[in-house]
Formats: structure tokens, C-alpha cells, sequence
């Protein structure tokens, strides 16, 4: 349990999962915002502004955090995994320096300008800022899921060196950016966050119907939210077939585990629910026969390649937890779907403000999208184990040299108790700003303000 | 492109990026140290709204350095990260805690809640510029690194009087950057108080730096080694103190703007006499000189440093582009609205 590797893993397993709450929800608010200001240029209806500006200030405490926490997980491949850096670093090098370069400089150098330009910057160049931040929001994803995709699928290298020197050394370029499964699991990934953002909008504005607070900012809001999520909901489905035929064909040994496969035959079934054994070498619970190969082959009678075809030192180490967060991410998505469906048919029919259970359903909705996530990484990173690179580089070689577990104690203990109180702090102004609502531009009697002229800030709705 | 301009290309890379750190991060860092000086809530707020719009983007040159270094120099990445790891360790809980301390100060009225964000302001500015000083004072120094490249030293390996007179130098360099930047941002009466501290910083830097410079000379003459050869290359020095003097009369004649430019060629200047005295070695190993970590044998491969090349020319012209005009949006004195911290 104290070795430097489990622990390095733990604390990587950490930081990595802590800061990855915050990401999803600002690419997916990014979104939202980017439409928001777009239909105010539009209609120059205030709401719109008022709206953009309370979701900008939501944006901007997430984006603080994930900033934060963000830093870490670079110094942390040097810190803890020098091995990994020095045999991935000619691979990784490109990739993360077009990410610094192209997508995180422009996400925080334009973040300035989109939080405090408000009364500074016209009503265009703001929304100028906005799409730049969320470009840069989504760049970033692009890069980091591309490095993460090569070591799933390394591709476009070849090796060089001996023994503790051997490492990866660029090909090209664009294979290794385009790996086999590079642009299926950018989907993926960024489906999620699009959901992630769209139920924290309705978690929101479902809180502030109950309430019967801010209405008519609450209604406008769940209706873009309603209606992009159902469509994200659906090509989640789509792109979560891709993501496991892609698993299917370049890591077989994760889908088999992810799945509980430990038996190459035809007809290989797919469990709803149960508990995958790896000692008796069982998965119990209830099966639909043939489901597995009909959904990977599109053929029922194909078998699915099992843990059986593997060599055990090759098998993934996790497999009874890899088989519960693969069910969990799965029931998340059917709980999305079903809470999108029913709010957006309620919504239609002018019912959904009565309806105070569903309401209640959406407020708590936000946990699907966000728990969806955590654990659909868990399957990808403990999925790919044993091996850092897949097939390549054993997680257990990847470790540095140069540290003691003593160090990883201390470092780790420091990582959790500080991440801790951050988000401690997080959900307590989180729930603040939120309970404090968006403001009323009427009241403002900011002396430096003049853009959005042309309309009389004066004439903003009251709230009902 | 022939590797021996790429190599070296990426060496100016890290060092440019490594100088953009200290001269835009180091104000903030320095704004930060100097916290305490602020005397009332209304001053604390103008010191953190005086580097609100742009603190965040300036720290993002620390991460450019760490990910320049895993992209060009893989091997120095790899062995620098994990033999300092208490030190980046602590870097780190520095950098979580300002970040932190800055958003959430303001974020509510009780004057506890404030009371404790601003000494975690204070602490993590502090923490992080010495953690920074230990981290460039061990790399100049040198490190225990045998020929795997492995780390044989301690904790205790990373302190001794050199690498103490070095973070001190560059805590006082950041006050002094810090000082002058929030003179250019702020207006009297918060400036004339400010003002009076401007000769005290100033003489604790020269006095910081001057034994610095005596103790690279006499201590780590590997560090200096190409000055002794090339002694046309101490003019960088002259023109550092020349620059000292220039904040100096600025500040006083109330040219503060032009001041904080002396400022940051000051930062520049010392930055640049330790990219001169490290080429090309990356990591000195003070085990024995054959371990070396050079731009020669940690390099990333031809291909790999080709495509970072194509990668700077085209993306880090957008990057000054928007910088400016961040910059630019935001130029003038403090102004404390509805947004601000």
C-alpha cells in the first residue's frame, strides 16, 4: 500500500479527478454563453445580458479553480512519473506545446477581458472575448484528449534506446495527433462536458422556478438548456457506440474487463446489472445474450475477444471496480436522458413549472453529468492498465527514480487537505452567487459604463 | 532546419519564456509581497484589483516553462521535476494558494474571511517567489545527479548560503517589480505612501543583488565561466546597474510608467546573465561533469523540435497580439467597480 508507485498513482488519481470536476463545466458554460451574448447582439433584449453576466460570473469562479488545479497535473508528470515524461517526451512535447501555445494562452490571456470587460468593452468585442475563451476552452480539451488518445493508442513514433533509456521518438506528427482513436474519444469527452454545462444551467434555473425567484431568467434558460441537451443526449449515445467499438478493435483487454467478458464465445452477452468476480473468473447479475457482439460487431453470433485470450499479467488490475464505474457512467446517461425527456415534454406542454418533483429531479440532476464523468475517465485510465502506454510502457517502469515514498506521503497529504478546503470554499460561494442571482442592470450606477448603447437599461423587465 | 539552431532556438524559448514569467508574473508576485503595506480594505482591494485583469495569464508563462521544458528537453524535464520534488511540491501549494486567495477574498464582506485571505495572499506570494528563487538557485548551482540521471541528494542538499542569497534576490527583485508596478496603477494619496518605500526596495534589491553577483562569481564558476573568457559580456552588468539608476530618478521625477520599462529591463538583464552563464548546459551535475544535462543530449529529437518550431512561429505572434491588447484595454489607473476583486 505505501510503495511509491500505488502512492504516485493515488496521488496523480487525485489531482487529475479534483480538477476535472471543474473543466466539463466550463467548456459546456462556455457554450451556452457564447449562444447567450450571440442572441443578445441579436435581439438586444437586456435578459440576454443579464443573463450572459450572471453566467459569466459562474464561469469565472470554475474557470479560477480549474486554473488552480490545473497547474499540478503538469508538474506532477515531472515530479512523480520522470520515467513516463522522459519516454513519452518527444511524442507529448508536440502535442502539449500546440496546447499551450494555441488553446491555454488564449483561454486565460482573453478570461481578463470577458470577466472585467463588461464596462470597458463594446457589446461585440465582448462577445468577441467570449468566442475566443470558448475556443480556447475547447482547443484545450482537443489537445489533452489527443496526448491522452496516444497513449491509448500510440501511433506515428517508433522507439530508440535501451532499457531505462528506451523511449518514443516522433514520426509524424499528424498520426500521432490523429491516432486510431483520437477524434472518437474528443467526442466523447466533449458530449460530456456540453452535458455537464447544460444540466448545471438547468440544475439552476430548476432551483429558481422552485423558488419562484428570477422567472422569466430561469424559464429562458431551461429552454436553451432543454433543447441543446437533447440534443447532446442523443449524440452522446452515438458517440459512446463509437467510443466502445473503438475499445473493441485497438484495446480489447479494457472492454473485455470493462465489460466482464472472461469468456471468448459467441452470442457474448451484456450485463445490465451484477458484479464481474475476477477471482472465480465470473460475471453474476442479469444478461441479455448476444447484446455485446450486437452492439461491437453489429452481429450477434461473433464472439468478443475475453479476458481468457489475455495473458494474465496483461489483465487490468481493477476489473470488479472497472465493471460498476462502466454500469454507473451507462445508468448516468439513461438518467440524463430520461430527465431531459420528461422536462423538455413538460416544457412544451407549460406544465413543467408545476411540476415541483421533477424540478427537485433537475436541481440534484447536476451529480449524472459530473459523476458520469469522473468515472468514464476511471474506465479509460485504470481500463488501459497495466500500462501507462498501452502495450508499450508498464505503469510500474513509468514512476521516478528519485523519490521515496516519504515524499509522495507528504506531497499527498498536502494535495488532499489543500483540495479539500478548495472545494469546501467552491460549493459554499457556488451556492452564494447562486442564491444571490443574477442582478438587475437597472440598479447599476457604474460611472465608466457606456457600451451597449441604444437601448435604455431602465426599461429591464422586473422580475415577477 | 539543422538541429544545432533548433537546439539552441528552444534554449532562447525556455529562457523567454522562463524572463516573461519574471517580468509579468514577478509584479504580481511582487504586488503580493508587498500586500502588507496596503492600510486600509479599500488600498488591499486596489492592490489586488491593480493585477486582477491579468494575473492569471501572467502565470500561465510558469506552466509555458514547465511544458517548453517536457516538449524540447524531455530528459531535463524528467530529472529537474523529480529530484526538486519538495520544492515544486511547495511551488505548487504556493500556486494553488494565491490563486485561491485572490478569487475568493472579496467574495465576502466579513472582515475575518478578508483578514485571512489577505495573509494567505501575503504567505503564497511569498512561498512562491522563494520557491522559485530555491528551484533556479539549485539548477545554477547544480544538482547530485549520477550518470542515469538519477537524483542522489536530499532535502537538505537544496539549501546552503548560495542558494539562500539567491531567493532573497529574486523576493527582492519581485517587490522591487511589484512596488513599481502599482505605483504606475495607483493615484495619491495611496501613491505618495507608496512612494516612500520606493528607495528602501530599491536599495534592499542592489544590496541583494551585488552579493549575488560576488557569490556566482566566487562560488559557482561555472556559472561565469564564459564571462571570464568573453569579458566584453560584464557589460550586461553596467547596463543593469545603469537601469537601477534610471528607476531610481524616474520614481522620482514621477515617471512611473517609464520607470516600471527600467524595471523590467532590469529583470531581463539578470535573467540574461544566467541564460549566458548556463549555455549550454541545462542541468550542472556537481557529481561529476560527464553527467551534465546539455541542449546536446537532452534535446527531444529533429522532428519533434521542427514541429515546436512551426508551433512558435505561428501561434506566439497571436499570443503578443492579444497580450498587448489585454494590456492595452486595461492600461490606466486601478479602477475598483462591480467586478473587481
Amino acid at each position: 500500500m505505501a510503495d511509491v508507485v500505488t502512492l504516485s498513482r493515488i496521488q496523480f488519481a487525485v489531482h487529475i479527478g479534483f480538477h476535472y470536476l471543474f473543466p466539463p463545466m466550463t467548456i459546456g458554460l462556455s457554450f451556452y454563453i457564447v449562444i447567450i451574448e450571440a442572441l443578445f447582439l441579436i435581439t438586444k433584449n437586456p435578459m440576454y445580458e443579464k443573463m450572459a453576466r450572471f453566467w459569466v460570473k459562474i464561469f469565472g469562479l470554475i474557470f479560477a479553480l480549474g486554473v488552480a488545479t490545473g497547474v499540478i497535473n503538469v508538474f506532477g508528470m515531472g515530479t512523480n512519473w520522470a520515467q513516463f515524461s522522459y519516454y513519452v517526451g518527444d511524442v507529448f512535447g508536440a502535442l502539449l506545446g500546440a496546447e499551450g501555445i494555441f488553446a491555454f494562452t488564449l483561454e486565460a490571456g482573453f478570461l481578463g477581458m470577458l470577466l472585467f470587460g463588461w464596462d470597458r468593452l463594446s457589446s461585440k468585442v465582448h462577445f468577441f472575448a467570449c468566442c475566443m475563451v470558448a475556443f480556447g476552452a475547447h482547443f484545450s480539451a482537443t489537445w489533452i484528449v489527443f496526448a491522452n488518445s496516444w497513449m491509448q493508442t500510440p501511433a506515428g513514433f517508433q522507439l530508440a534506446g535501451k532499457g531505462l533509456g528506451q523511449h518514443a521518438v516522433l514520426t509524424s506528427f499528424w498520426h500521432a495527433v490523429f491516432n486510431p482513436s483520437a477524434l472518437v474519444r474528443l467526442g466523447h469527452v466533449l458530449l460530456g462536458c456540453w452535458l455537464t454545462g447544460t444540466f448545471l444551467i438547468l440544475s439552476v434555473s430548476a432551483f429558481y422556478i422552485l423558488k419562484k425567484r428570477h422567472l422569466e431568467f430561469a424559464h429562458r434558460t431551461m429552454k436553451l438548456g432543454l433543447y441543446f441537451g437533447a440534443i447532446f443526449v442523443v449524440l452522446q449515445l452515438w458517440s459512446a457506440d463509437a467510443s466502445g467499438r473503438a475499445a473493441a478493435t485497438y484495446q480489447p483487454a479494457k472492454l473485455a474487463a470493462l465489460e466482464g467478458v472472461y469468456n471468448t464465445a459467441p452470442y457474448t452477452p451484456m450485463s445490465l446489472i451484477g458484479w464481474s468476480n475476477p477471482k472465480t473468473k465470473k460475471t453474476s447479475g442479469i444478461k441479455v445474450p448476444g447484446l455485446l457482439s450486437l452492439l461491437v460487431y453489429r452481429d450477434a453470433s461473433k464472439p468478443v475477444l475475453g479476458l481468457d485470450q489475455i495473458p494474465t499479467q496483461d489483465w487490468p488490475e481493477a476489473i470488479s471496480t472497472l465493471y460498476v464505474t462502466y454500469r454507473w457512467m451507462i445508468y448516468m446517461w439513461c438518467w440524463m436522458f430520461l430527465m431531459i425527456t420528461l422536462a423538455l415534454v413538460m416544457f412544451k406542454r407549460n406544465k413543467l413549472e408545476k411540476n415541483r418533483l421533477l424540478l427537485k429531479l433537475l436541481v440534484i440532476s447536476i451529480a449524472a453529468p459530473v459523476s458520469a464523468n469522473i468515472v468514464g475517465w476511471c474506465c479509460a485510465e485504470m481500463g488501459r492498465q497495466p500500462w501507462v502506454v498501452y502495450g508499450l510502457l508498464r505503469t510500474a517502469d513509468a514512476v521516478s527514480r528519485s523519490i521515496t515514498s516519504g515524499q509522495v506521503w507528504g506531497s499527498l497529504i498536502m494535495i488532499i487537505s489543500s483540495f479539500s478546503l478548495l472545494l469546501v470554499l467552491f460549493l459554499f460561494l457556488l451556492d452564494r452567487k447562486i442564491k444571490q442571482g443574477p442582478e438587475d442592470l437597472g440598479h447599476k450606477t457604474d460611472p465608466y459604463r457606456d457600451p451597449y448603447k441604444g437601448h435604455d437599461l431602465e426599461q429591464t423587465p422586473k422580475e415577477v | 532546419m539543422s538541429v544545432e539552431f533548433l537546439e539552441i532556438f528552444w534554449y532562447c524559448i525556455i529562457f523567454i519564456a522562463l524572463f516573461a514569467f519574471a517580468a509579468l508574473d514577478g509584479f504580481d508576485l511582487g504586488v503580493g509581497i508587498l500586500h502588507p503595506l496596503a492600510r486600509k480594505d479599500e488600498e488591499r482591494r486596489v492592490f489586488l484589483n491593480a493585477i486582477g485583469p491579468v494575473w492569471d495569464g501572467n502565470a500561465v508563462w510558469l506552466v509555458i516553462v514547465a511544458g517548453g521544458l517536457f516538449a524540447g528537453f524531455p530528459h531535463v524535464f524528467a530529472t529537474l521535476f523529480s529530484s526538486l520534488y519538495d520544492l515544486m511540491m511547495i511551488l505548487l501549494a504556493g500556486i494553488i494558494f494565491r490563486a485561491v486567495a485572490i478569487e475568493f477574498r472579496s467574495k465576502s464582506e466579513s472582515k475575518a474571511w478578508r483578514a485571512i485571505w489577505d495573509y494567505a495572499f501575503f504567505f503564497a506570494s511569498l512561498v512562491m517567489s522563494l520557491a522559485v528563487g530555491f528551484v533556479l538557485a539549485n539548477i545554477i548551482k547544480g544538482l547530485p545527479i549520477d550518470s542515469n540521471g538519477i537524483f542522489q541528494g536530499s532535502f537538505g542538499t537544496f539549501f546552503d548560503f548560495y542558494t539562500i542569497v539567491f531567493a532573497i534576490s529574486v523576493v527582492s527583485l519581485f517587490m522591487m517589480h511589484g512596488l513599481i508596478f502599482l505605483l504606475m496603477k495607483t493615484e495619491p494619496p495611496l501613491r505618495q505612501h507608496l512612494r516612500r518605500w520606493a528607495l528602501p526596495v530599491v536599495f534592499f534589491f542592489v544590496l541583494c543583488t551585488a552579493i549575488l553577483t560576488l557569490s556566482t562569481w566566487f562560488l559557482n564558476p561555472h556559472m561565469t565561466y564564459i564571462f571570464r573568457q568573453k569579458s566584453w559580456m560584464l557589460s550586461f552588468a553596467g547596463v543593469g546597474i545603469l537601469l537601477t539608476l534610471f528607476i531610481i530618478r524616474d520614481v522620482f521625477i514621477g515617471h512611473m510608467g517609464r520607470a516600471f520599462i527600467w524595471s523590467s529591463g532590469v529583470v531581463l538583464v539578470l535573467f540574461s546573465l544566467c541564460a549566458l552563464g548556463k549555455f549550454p548546459t541545462l542541468i550542472h551535475s556537481s557529481i561529476n561533469s560527464c553527467n551534465d544535462l546539455t541542449i546536446y543530449n537532452a534535446r527531444s529529437s529533429q522532428k519533434t523540435l521542427t514541429v515546436l518550431f512551426y508551433i512558435v512561429v505561428i501561434g506566439v505572434p497571436f499570443v503578443l497580439a492579444y497580450s498587448i491588447w489585454l494590456y492595452r484595454s486595461f492600461r490606466g489607473k486601478v479602477v475598483v467597480d462591480s467586478h473587481s476583486y
